[in-house]
C-alpha cells in the first residue's frame, strides 16, 4: 500500500509487478485487471482530494475521474514507474482545476465548511471556533495563493513541485506562500492574541 | 532593528525566510542567521510562532475531515467498473495520427508569404480563446497573472504574432475567419493555404469527409457525465463559444477585422461583444446543439466540428483530455479549415506538458507529431519556438531512452 506519493520529498515507490501485471492486462482488454488497481490505490488518492477539495462529494466525483482518466491514458503510463505517482499527478490536477474552476463557479457557502456530527464529536467549542475561522480564511484566499498553500500544507509538496506542476516560477511559488499566510495571519489575528495571551499568563502568572 | 553583526539579517528579511524555514526549504546557513535574529527579535519571533500555529491547526483541520461515509471503498471499484462500463470505453489505447505524405521544410516555408496566413491564423485562435476565457474566467484572471491564464486556457502565445504582423499588412483577410459555408467555397483559405503549405495525397482527405469525422467527436461529449455536468454548469461560456464560432463564420469580414484588432490590443475587452443574447441564454448546451447553432442549416462542417472540439478542449480537466480533444480533431484530416491551428493548440499543450516524467510513448508521440506537422507548427508557433520546443523534445526523447538503457537491468 503506497503512503507517500510522488510530492518533491519522498522517493518514489519502486515500481511494482502487480502493478505491471496489471495494467498490461487492461491494455490487454481485461477491463477487471483494473479493478485492482482501483481497489488498491483508492483511499489514498481519495485522502489527497479530500485534502485539496474538502467536500466528500467533489472529492468523489474526482476520484472517479482520476481513474477514468487513468484508465482511457493508460497506454501512456510508463511501465518502468512506479504507477501511483501517476495517479498521483492526475488526482492534484484534476484538483487544481476543481479549486480554478470553483472560485467562479460556485460562491462559497458558510454552511458547507461546518465539519458534519460524524466528523467532528469531541471537539472544544473554543477551538472549533478557530478551525472554522481558519478554513474560512483559506477559503477567503484568492484561489492561486490558495492552491499554493493547500499543495503546501496538504500534499506536502516542495517549491519545486510545485513549481513545475503549476508552471510558475520558485519565487512565485514562495511570494504566494506568503502572502497568503500572511492573510491568514491578519484574518486569525483575534484568536492567535488570545492564544499569546493565554501563554503568557500560564508562563508568568501575576 | 540595529544590525551590530554583519552577518545577520532584518526583519524584513527575516519575515520572508521565516516561510522557507516553516517549508523546510531554507539553507542551513540562512536557517543559522535566522534562528539568530529570532533570539533577539521579539516581533519576528511571535511571527515565527503564530506561523506554526496556522501550520500546525491547518494540517490538523485535514485530519478531521479525511473519512469517507461508511461503505466507499467498498462500492467505489464497482461504481468505477460500471462507468466504464456504461461509457462504452474501448481499452485504452494510442491515438495515431494520419501521417502526411509532403513535408516542407520550416525555412523555405518562412521567407514565403504563407507564414502570413499562420500568424493570422494563429491570432485569430487567439482571439478566440481570449473572447472566451475572457469572460468566463474574469474573476480568477483579475487577481492570476496573465501566464495562468495562457496555461490554463490552452491560447497559445498570441501577442507576439499580433505585433509581428499588424493586420492593415495583411494581404489576405485571415483563411480561418472568412469560411464561407456555401459548398462550392468549403475549401477555406486557411486550407488552401495548409495545402499549399504540405499537399496531402490525393484523394486521402476529402472535404466530404467531414460530416462523418462529426460523430467520434459528438460522442464522448454525450457520454460523459462529468463533461454534461460542467456544461450546465457553464452556459454563457457554451454558448459564446457556438455564437464564436457562428461569428466566425460571419459574411462580414470589416467587422471582424474590427473584432480581431480590438481584440489584439485588449483581448478581455472583446468578451463583451458577445455577451449575453437570447440565443445564448435558451441554447441547448450539448455537442450537437452547439454544432447547430455555430452553422444553422448547414451541413455539419469544419466550422461545427471545431467549435464542437473548442468546447471540449475548453471544458476539459487537464491538458491530457484536452490533447486527446485535438488529437482526435485533427484525425479528422488536413482539409478541415481549422487544421492549422488545432495543430497549434495541440503543439502548445505537448510543449507545456510533455517533460522529463513524460512516458517514452509520451515523448516519441510529441517528437513525431512535431516533426510530421513541422511545416504547419513552424509558422504557426513562429519559427524560433518551433525549433526551440523540437530540439527540446528531441533531447528529451534521447536523453529518455539513454537512460532507460541504464535503468534497466540489461
Amino acid at each position: 500500500m503506497p503512503s507517500s506519493a510522488d510530492n518533491g520529498r519522498l522517493s518514489y515507490l519502486a515500481p511494482s509487478p502487480e502493478d505491471c501485471a496489471a495494467i498490461e492486462a487492461t491494455l490487454a482488454g481485461d477491463r477487471h485487471a483494473f479493478e485492482k488497481l482501483v481497489v488498491k490505490y483508492q483511499r489514498p488518492l481519495y485522502a489527497v482530494l479530500r485534502r485539496l477539495v474538502r467536500q466528500h462529494e467533489d472529492a468523489d466525483d474526482l476520484l472517479q475521474e482520476c481513474f477514468v482518466r487513468a484508465y482511457r491514458h493508460l497506454g501512456d503510463f510508463d511501465l518502468t514507474r512506479p504507477f501511483y505517482p501517476w495517479l498521483h499527478r492526475i488526482a492534484v490536477n484534476l484538483a487544481i482545476t476543481f479549486l480554478r474552476r470553483q472560485a467562479w463557479q460556485r460562491p462559497t457557502s458558510e454552511l458547507d465548511i461546518f465539519p458534519s456530527a460524524e466528523e467532528e464529536p469531541n471537539q472544544a467549542v473554543e477551538s472549533s471556533e478557530f478551525f472554522l475561522a481558519l478554513e474560512q480564511a483559506i477559503r477567503r484566499l484568492p484561489v492561486e495563493q490558495r492552491t499554493v498553500l493547500l499543495l503546501r500544507t496538504r500534499e506536502d509538496m516542495s517549491y519545486r513541485a510545485m513549481s513545475k506542476m503549476l508552471g510558475i516560477e520558485i519565487g512565485t511559488v514562495m511570494s504566494r506562500l506568503a502572502r497568503a499566510r500572511e492573510k491568514l495571519r491578519s484574518a486569525l489575528r483575534p484568536f492567535l492574541d488570545a492564544r499569546s495571551r493565554k501563554l503568557k499568563t500560564r508562563a508568568a502568572p501575576e | 532593528m540595529i544590525n551590530k553583526n554583519p552577518h545577520s539579517i532584518d526583519c524584513a528579511t527575516a519575515s520572508e525566510w521565516l516561510h522557507s524555514m516553516l517549508d523546510e526549504e531554507l539553507p542551513e546557513a540562512e536557517r543559522r542567521l535566522l534562528l539568530a535574529h529570532l533570539e533577539s527579535c521579539p516581533s519576528c519571533a511571535a511571527a515565527w510562532h503564530e506561523l506554526k500555529i496556522l501550520e500546525r491547526s491547518h494540517a490538523r483541520l485535514d485530519s478531521r475531515l479525511l473519512k469517507p461515509p461508511a461503505d466507499y471503498f467498498t462500492r467505489l471499484p464497482a461504481r468505477i467498473m460500471a462507468r466504464l462500463e456504461s461509457e462504452k470505453m474501448a481499452a485504452p489505447a494510442i491515438l495515431e495520427l494520419p501521417a502526411r505524405k509532403t513535408r516542407v521544410l520550416w525555412l523555405q516555408k518562412l521567407a514565403g508569404g504563407k507564414a502570413r496566413y499562420a500568424v493570422a491564423l494563429a491570432a485569430a485562435g487567439a482571439a478566440i480563446f481570449f473572447l472566451v476565457r475572457g469572460r468566463s474566467d474574469a474573476p480568477v484572471t483579475t487577481t492570476a497573472p496573465l501566464q495562468n491564464a495562457l496555461r490554463d486556457s490552452l491560447a497559445f502565445a498570441a501577442a507576439e504574432p499580433f505585433r509581428q504582423v499588424p493586420l492593415e499588412e495583411q494581404d489576405v483577410t485571415p483563411p480561418a475567419i472568412v469560411t464561407q459555408p456555401r459548398k462550392e467555397e468549403a475549401t477555406t483559405a486557411a486550407t488552401a493555404a495548409s495545402r499549399r503549405v504540405a499537399v496531402p495525397a490525393a484523394g486521402e482527405w476529402q472535404p466530404g469527409d467531414q460530416p462523418a469525422a462529426t460523430a467520434p467527436l459528438t460522442k464522448p461529449a454525450q457520454s460523459e457525465p462529468a463533461s454534461d455536468a460542467a456544461i450546465a454548469a457553464a452556459p454563457p461560456e457554451s454558448s459564446q463559444l457556438a455564437l464564436l464560432a457562428e461569428s466566425a463564420e460571419s459574411h462580414r469580414p470589416a467587422e471582424k477585422k474590427d473584432l480581431l484588432e480590438s481584440e489584439s490590443r485588449e483581448p478581455a475587452a472583446g468578451a463583451g461583444l458577445l455577451q449575453e443574447t437570447p440565443v445564448a441564454r435558451s441554447a441547448q448546451f450539448e455537442g450537437v446543439g452547439v454544432a447547430k447553432m455555430a452553422a444553422p442549416g448547414a451541413p455539419a462542417g469544419a466550422r461545427s466540428l471545431f467549435a464542437q472540439a473548442l468546447r471540449q478542449a475548453q471544458e476539459a480537466r487537464d491538458e491530457a483530455t484536452r490533447q486527446e480533444i485535438w488529437w482526435r480533431y485533427l484525425q479528422t484530416g488536413p482539409d478541415t479549415a481549422y487544421y492549422n491551428l488545432a495543430a497549434a493548440m495541440l503543439a502548445r499543450s505537448l510543449a507545456g506538458t510533455v517533460d522529463s516524467t513524460s512516458s517514452t510513448r509520451q515523448i516519441e508521440q510529441a517528437v513525431k507529431f512535431y516533426r510530421q506537422q513541422e511545416a504547419i507548427l513552424a509558422p504557426q508557433l513562429g519559427a524560433d519556438t518551433f525549433r526551440r520546443e523540437y530540439q527540446r523534445l528531441e533531447g528529451l526523447l534521447h536523453w529518455k531512452k539513454a537512460n532507460e538503457g541504464r535503468n534497466r537491468p540489461q
